[in-house]
C-alpha cells in the first residue's frame, strides 16, 4: 500500500478512529491493533511477505531473551551472531543473491573461466533493508545491555512491524520506538495537527516536486546521449531534488502519521541541501541510517580514535556498506567509495588541518554551494545502470559544460523546494507555520491543489521502496 | 480528540468552499482566455477528437431507423476501422466509439450508456493487449475533459478509476458545465489527421513512419478489466445482441498469456490481416490504405456471423 494511493487514504483514516476507538480498552488492545494495522499495510504488497518479517520478528525476540538469560559471554554472543547471520542472511539471499552470482561468474570470466550461473527469480521484499537493520539494532543493544529486552511479544512486533515506517524507514532504534509502545498512548492535539501538515508536506514533496522532476531525469538518463553537457549537469541535480524529496517526502508522511498515532519517531532529514561541507551532509542526509552505520560499524572499528591510517579504514568501510546497502549494482558501492573519498579529503582539510573553519558568510555560502554541486554530480553513480554509462556521462559534463541547457523548465521545482525549505528556518518539523488562520487555510489548499494537478504524473514508487 | 476531529472538519469545509470558489473562478476566467484553465487542468485536445465523436454519439443515439452497429475500444478502433465503410459493407449504421487508451472497464461503462437508448445489434469490442493493464485515467480524463455535458455515465467512468487527478477534474467540469457562460476550448495538434464523422479519424499521410517503443514481455489483465470483460459478454446477452471480441492488427503482435482471458471469450484474432507495413504510421495505427483492408476484411467476418 502506497502512501500516495487512495487505498492508503482510506486506510490511514479508519486506522486512526479504531486505534484511538480501542485506547480506553489499554495498551495490550492498542499495540495488538498497530500489529494487525501494519500487517494490512504490509501484506497489501504481497501476503507472503508477511512470513519474511513474522520470521525476522521471532528470531531476534528469542536471541534478545536468551542473551538477557545467559550470564555466559560466549552464549551471549552466540545469539547474537545468531540474529545478525538470520537477518543479514535474509538479505543475502533476497536482495544479493543475483548479484553476487552474477559479479562471480563475470570475475571469472574475466580470467578465461567460464562459468554457468544460475540466477533466482526473486522478488525483493519491500522494506527489507530496514527492518532487518532495525531488528538488528535491537539484539546488538541487548547485547552491549544498552536496553533491557521485552518479553511482550506483541509490542516487539508491533515495533517492528510499525505501519508508517516500515517499508523506507525512518530506521528506528529500540531505545526510542519500543518505550512508546510499551507505554499506552494518549491522543495529543499538538501532536496530531502536527502530523496532518507534516503528512501533506510530505506529499507535496513526493508528488509535486520529486514526481515532476522525475519525468525529466528519466527522460535524460535513458536517452542521455541526446543531451548535451550542461543537461546532464542539471539533470543530476534535478535527481538529487528528485530523491531528496522522493525519500524526505515519505519520511515526512511517515513521521506524521506515527504522530497521528501518539507515536514519536526520529529525524531523517535536516535540510542536507544547505549542509557547509560533506561531514556536515552526512548529519543530515538519512540520518537514521548513516547513525546506524557510525554506532553499529565505524565505532566498533574505532571510529576516529586511532591512527589515522585506522580512521580512513573504517570511514572506506562504512561507505562501502552504505552504498551496498542501496543496492545490489556496482554503480551504488563505488557512489559509497566516491563519497568516502569526498569525505576522508574533508575530513583531513576540516578537522585535522583546521582549514576554511572561518564562520563567515562568503566561506560558508561557497561551501554550501560546493557541497551541494559535489552531491548532486555524485548522484550520477546512484541513478546510473552501469559504471561506464556514469562515465561517458560525466566525461560528457566536464568536457561539455557550457552547452546549450536542454529541458530547464524543471529548474522552477529546485527553485520552489529550495526556497521554501531555506524558508522553514530549521523547523524541519513543522514546515507549513502561518499564524494566520485565513492564510493558513489559503497556503493548505494550494498545496492541495498541486497535488491534485501533479497526481499520478509518472511515478507510483518511491524510489526508496527499492532498497 | 473532538477538537482536532472539529477542527479537521472545519478544515475540510472550508477547503471544499475554497476549492469551490476557485473552480468557479477557473471556469469563469475561460471568458476571456484560455490560459488560466490550461494552468490548472488539463487541456481539451483534438489529439483523439473526442469532442467532435461525443456530439456526433449523440446523434447516432437519436437515430431510430437503422439497425446499429457499435465499435469500441481505444486508438485502435477509432484510427483504424471506417464506420462508413463497414455501414456499406453489413448494412448495419455503426458509430466508432472509442478514444485513446481506452480500456475494457471504460468501454463497458460506455456501453451501458448507450444500450439505454436503442441497444446496437451488434457490438465489436477491440480489447487492445496493451491496455489490458491500463488503469484507464487516461480514458476517463478525455471524455470526462470532452464533453459539453457531464452526464451519469462520464462520472462512473470517472470514479471507477480511483485515481485523483480523475476526480479533480471530473469535479471541475461537473461545476463548468453548469455555468452557461464558460467557453470550451481545444488545443490543436499536427498530427496529420483528421475527423471526418461517426467518430472515425483519418491519418492521410504520414511524415515518417515512427519506431515507437513497443512492449513485448506477455501482457497481464487487471481484474478491473476482465471482470469488466464478462460483464459486457453478459449485457449483450441478457440484450441479444451479438458480440465480436476483436484482437485488434498490429504490425508486431505481442505476446499474450492467454490464461489470463476468461474461458468463455471466443476471441477474433485480426493479425492474420493482410495490412502492409507500409499502411502503418507506427506499431499500431493505419493510415487510409490499411483502413480500407482492415475494415473489408471486419465487415467480411461481421456478414459471415448473420
Amino acid at each position: 500500500m502506497l502512501f500516495n494511493s487512495a487505498t492508503f487514504l482510506l486506510f490511514l483514516p479508519i486506522a486512526f478512529f479504531v486505534y484511538w476507538l480501542v485506547n480506553c480498552r489499554g495498551v495490550k488492545f492498542q499495540n495488538l491493533l498497530l500489529l494487525i494495522l501494519s500487517y494490512v499495510f504490509y501484506g497489501w504488497w504481497d501476503w507472503r511477505f508477511l512470513s519474511l518479517i513474522a520470521f525476522s520478528t521471532v528470531v531476534d525476540y528469542s536471541a534478545a531473551l536468551s542473551i538477557s538469560k545467559t550470564e555466559k559471554n560466549s552464549t551471549k554472543k552466540l545469539w547474537l551472531w545468531v540474529s545478525i547471520l538470520v537477518n543479514i542472511g535474509l538479505l543475502g539471499v533476497f536482495k544479493y543473491y543475483n548479484f553476487f552470482i552474477t559479479s562471480w561468474v563475470d570475475l571469472l570470466s574475466t580470467v578465461g573461466y567460464h562459468a554457468s550461473s544460475s540466477s533466482l527469480n526473486i522478488i525483493l521484499p519491500v522494506g527489507i533493508s530496514f527492518y532487518t537493520f532495525q531488528t538488528m539494532s535491537y539484539t546488538i543493544d541487548v547485547y552491549q545491555r544498552k536496553i533491557n529486552p521485552t518479553n511482550n511479544i506483541i509490542a516487539f512486533a508491533a515495533y517492528v512491524s510499525f505501519f508508517p515506517q516500515l517499508v523506507a524507514g525512518p530506521i528506528e532504534r529500540a531505545s526510542s520506538l519500543l518505550p512508546q509502545i510499551l507505554k499506552r498512548r494518549k491522543f495529543d492535539y499538538a501532536q496530531g495537527v502536527q502530523g496532518m501538515r507534516l503528512i501533506l508536506w510530505g506529499m507535496f514533496k513526493k508528488v509535486v516536486i520529486a514526481d515532476s522532476l522525475a519525468i525529466y531525469v528519466d527522460q535524460v538518463f535513458n536517452q542521455w546521449g541526446s543531451y548535451t553537457g550542461t543537461t546532464l549537469l542539471v539533470s543530476c541535480i534535478y535527481f538529487g531534488v528528485q530523491i531528496y524529496c522522493d525519500f524526505s517526502g515519505y519520511s515526512d508522511i511517515a513521521i506524521g502519521t506515527a504522530k497521528l498515532f501518539g507515536i514519536e519517531l526520529r529525524s531523517n532529514f535536516k535540510f542536507p541541501y544547505f549542509s557547509k561541507n560533506i561531514i556536515e551532509f552526512w548529519r543530515k542526509w538519512h540520518i537514521s541510517l548513516s547513525t546506524w552505520f557510525r554506532d553499529y560499524i565505524y565505532i566498533p572499528l574505532g571510529g576516529s580514535k586511532h591512527q589515522f591510517g585506522k580512521t580512513i579504514r573504517n570511514i572506506f568501510i562504512v561507505f562501502t556498506l552504505s552504498g551496498l546497502w542501496h543496492g545490489a549494482n556496482w554503480t551504488f558501492v563505488l557512489w559509497g567509495v566516491v563519497h568516502a573519498i569526498i569525505y576522508t579529503i574533508t575530513h583531513v582539510v576540516l578537522v585535522r588541518k583546521k582549514m576554511f573553519n572561518s564562520s563567515s558568510l562568503p566561506v560558508k555560502t561557497s561551501g554550501i554551494i560546493i557541497t551541494f554541486l559535489i552531491t548532486n554530480i555524485a548522484w550520477i553513480l546512484f541513478r546510473s545502470d552501469t559504471i561506464q554509462q556514469a562515465y561517458l556521462m560525466l566525461k560528457k559534463i566536464f568536457l561539455f559544460a557550457f552547452t546549450p541547457l536542454q529541458l530547464g523548465e524543471g529548474l522552477i521545482y529546485v527553485a520552489i523546494i529550495l526556497t521554501l525549505d531555506a524558508l522553514a528556518n530549521g523547523q524541519e518539523r513543522d514546515p507549513i507555520t502561518l499564524k494566520n488562520s485565513i492564510l493558513r487555510r489559503v497556503y493548505y489548499l494550494i498545496l492541495l491543489i498541486a497535488i491534485c494537478v501533479h497526481w499520478e504524473r509518472s511515478i507510483d514508487n518511491f524510489i526508496y521502496f527499492q532498497f | 480528540m473532538k477538537k482536532f476531529i472539529s477542527r479537521c472538519i472545519s478544515y475540510i469545509l472550508s477547503t471544499g468552499i475554497g476549492y469551490l470558489v476557485f473552480t468557479v473562478f477557473v471556469a469563469l476566467s475561460t471568458t476571456y482566455t484560455p490560459d488560466i484553465e490550461s494552468f490548472f487542468y488539463s487541456n481539451s485536445t483534438e489529439y483523439g477528437h473526442t469532442r467532435e465523436r461525443n456530439y456526433d454519439l449523440k446523434k447516432w443515439l437519436k437515430d431510430q431507423d437503422t439497425p446499429k452497429g457499435l465499435l469500441l475500444g481505444s486508438s485502435t478502433v477509432y484510427r483504424n476501422i471506417d464506420p462508413f465503410l463497414l455501414s456499406n459493407n453489413t448494412g448495419y449504421n455503426f458509430f466508432n466509439c472509442g478514444s485513446s487508451s481506452q480500456t475494457i472497464s471504460t468501454s463497458y461503462n460506455l456501453l451501458k450508456h448507450i444500450i439505454k437508448y436503442t441497444p446496437p445489434e451488434i457490438v465489436v469490442l477491440d480489447i487492445f493487449p496493451e491496455l489490458w493493464n491500463n488503469n484507464g485515467v487516461e480514458s476517463a480524463l478525455d471524455w470526462t475533459i470532452n464533453t459539453n455535458k457531464t452526464e451519469p455515465y462520464i462520472v462512473d467512468m470517472a470514479l471507477s478509476t480511483n485515481s485523483l487527478k480523475v476526480y479533480y477534474h471530473l469535479s471541475y467540469h461537473l461545476i463548468k458545465n453548469m455555468l452557461p457562460v464558460a467557453k470550451h476550448y481545444s488545443v490543436e495538434n499536427n498530427n496529420n489527421c483528421r475527423y471526418v464523422g461517426k467518430g472515425f479519424v483519418i491519418t492521410e499521410s504520414s511524415k515518417e513512419h515512427k519506431n515507437d517503443n513497443i512492449k513485448t514481455d506477455a501482457i497481464q489483465m487487471f481484474d478491473k478489466n476482465r471482470l469488466a470483460l464478462l460483464a459486457i459478454k453478459k449485457i449483450c446477452h441478457d440484450n441479444n445482441i451479438e458480440i465480436i471480441f476483436l484482437i485488434p492488427k498490429s504490425k508486431q503482435p505481442l505476446v499474450i498469456d492467454m490464461e489470463v482471458m476468461p474461458n468463455n471469450i471466443d476471441l477474433l484474432n485480426a493479425n492474420i490481416v493482410p495490412v502492409q507495413d507500409s499502411c502503418f504510421y507506427d506499431h499500431c495505427h493505419m493510415l487510409k490504405c490499411g483502413n480500407i483492408t482492415y475494415t473489408n476484411w471486419l465487415s467480411k467476418k461481421i456478414n459471415e456471423q448473420k
